[in-house]
């Protein structure tokens, strides 16, 4: 991720200071990027809403500790990240059908998500089962490998892979479906 | 790679159509606004919490001490009175070279005014020191113990929250053995602040577990239709 042009690095260091309008132009510049980072990872607005601020805190707390301020994008993304992990190890059950393998997808499947409109993709990622979904998110979205996806929400990594599968297939029927039904 | 991370990873923006709660920023900001006050203020009451074990627990080491002191000097004769002591206020003073006087009199013969009273009419054995602690604490513990129980669990069964009745069991066993110590080496300043410590402990583990039952219930109650009748559960603790 990428500072916008206008973020200078003095921003973060007075933020590090605890200067509240340079926190707000960070928050102001971040906000939506992380928000949509938790919204993911949790599914639920009201989740998301609890983990992004806790993090922003956290984030505010240590941010004096952050020695290169350029890198403060990366940094607050892992915030952000582990805190969504955090919540997800607490609320996540894993039961024993998900070391169920399934196929993964073959590489001449076809390319549905074309033509898909993002904001539909989005919403469908919100609503998959939880489990599957934090998969997806990491692996998909955070370019995550499964090994380190399975040591941070505690499973194995196959079950990490076959819930990639698993959450691949769902996002593909139910879009599919909508589809559909929108015409 | 496979062919739909590359494409996600390359449209990731376009999928950022979410925004976060208007108003959010003015909540981080008060919150943190409230924990620079709130850890000041924790820093103080912690200061001031510590300071009292340590008061406490040395008041209470000074007068289990002073108590024992009186029969240890009479005991090994100071030189200035070795006749066996007399029961209660008069042999202190019989250690202290001053003459007895009989009961309800004073060391001139006169009678004791009628609201005197002798300092140590009753020695603080370490059982009381530790009986009164007992008291305070128990029954706190004991009225967090039945608020638990009594409430219901909408969220998930009592083993969801295992953690915190394990811990629980953990410092039951942890005061057990601080009791044990006391009983096989006496009461000292060390162990009494040990014996505090497990009781502020486990009221700190019950607050923390109250906290997350309100926390889970009102997710249920946020989420569940008014007309669900959510299934109950109790935790036994």
């Amino acid at each position: 991720m990428q500072h916008p042009p206008h973020i200078h690095e003095s921003t973060v260091i007075k933020a590090g200071q605890g200067e509240r309008s340079a926190q707000a132009d960070l928050y102001r510049y971040y906000g939506k990027a992380m928000y949509n980072i938790c919204i993911r990872m949790t599914g639920s607005a009201a989740d998301a809403q609890d983990v992004f601020q806790d993090a922003f805190i956290d984030a505010f707390h240590h941010l004096g500790q952050l020695k290169q301020p350029g890198a403060f994008a990366g940094w607050l993304r892992r915030i952000m990240i582990n805190k969504c992990i955090q919540f997800s190890r607490s609320h996540v059950r894993w039961s024993s059908l998900d070391e169920e393998g399934s196929e993964p997808a073959a590489d001449h499947e076809t390319a549905w998500w074309l033509n898909i409109p993002l904001d539909l993709v989005q919403e469908e990622i919100k609503n998959l089962p939880g489990g599957c979904r934090e998969v997806f998110v990491l692996y998909a979205l955070e370019d995550f490998p499964h090994k380190e996806i399975a040591g941070n929400l505690g499973i194995s990594e196959s079950t990490s892979k076959s819930q990639y599968q698993r959450a691949r297939k769902l996002l593909r029927d139910r879009i599919t479906k909508q589809m559909h039904l929108n015409g | 790679m496979d062919k739909l991370k590359e494409y996600l990873l390359g449209h990731k923006a376009g999928l950022d159509v979410d925004s976060p709660a208007d108003g959010a920023w003015e909540q981080i900001e008060s919150k943190m606004s409230l924990e620079r006050r709130g850890s000041a203020s924790w820093r103080i009451r912690y200061a001031v919490a510590a300071s009292l074990i340590v008061l406490s627990g040395a008041g209470l080491w000074l007068v289990i001490r002073k108590d024992k002191a009186p029969a240890d000097t009479a005991k090994q004769g100071s030189g200035i009175n070795r006749a066996p002591a007399p029961r209660g206020d008069s042999g202190k003073a019989a250690v202290n070279g001053v003459a007895s006087a009989p009961p309800g009199q004073n060391r001139d013969g006169g009678p004791k005014p009628a609201g005197h009273k002798t300092r140590h009419e009753k020695p603080m054995e370490p059982s009381d020191a530790v009986g009164m602690i007992d008291k305070s604490y128990a029954s706190l513990i004991d009225f967090q113990l039945k608020k638990l129980r009594a409430t219901p669990l909408y969220a998930e069964n009592g083993s969801y929250f295992s953690f915190y009745v394990e811990q629980f069991k953990q410092m039951d066993q942890d005061e057990q053995a601080v009791r044990n110590d006391i009983k096989r080496y006496g009461l000292t300043n060390e162990f009494l602040e040990q014996l505090i410590n497990v009781y502020q402990q486990k009221l700190n583990v019950l607050k923390n577990l109250e906290t997350e039952i309100n926390k889970m219930n009102n997710k249920v109650r946020e989420k569940q239709s008014p007309r669900v009748q959510p299934e109950l559960h109790y935790l036994d603790i």
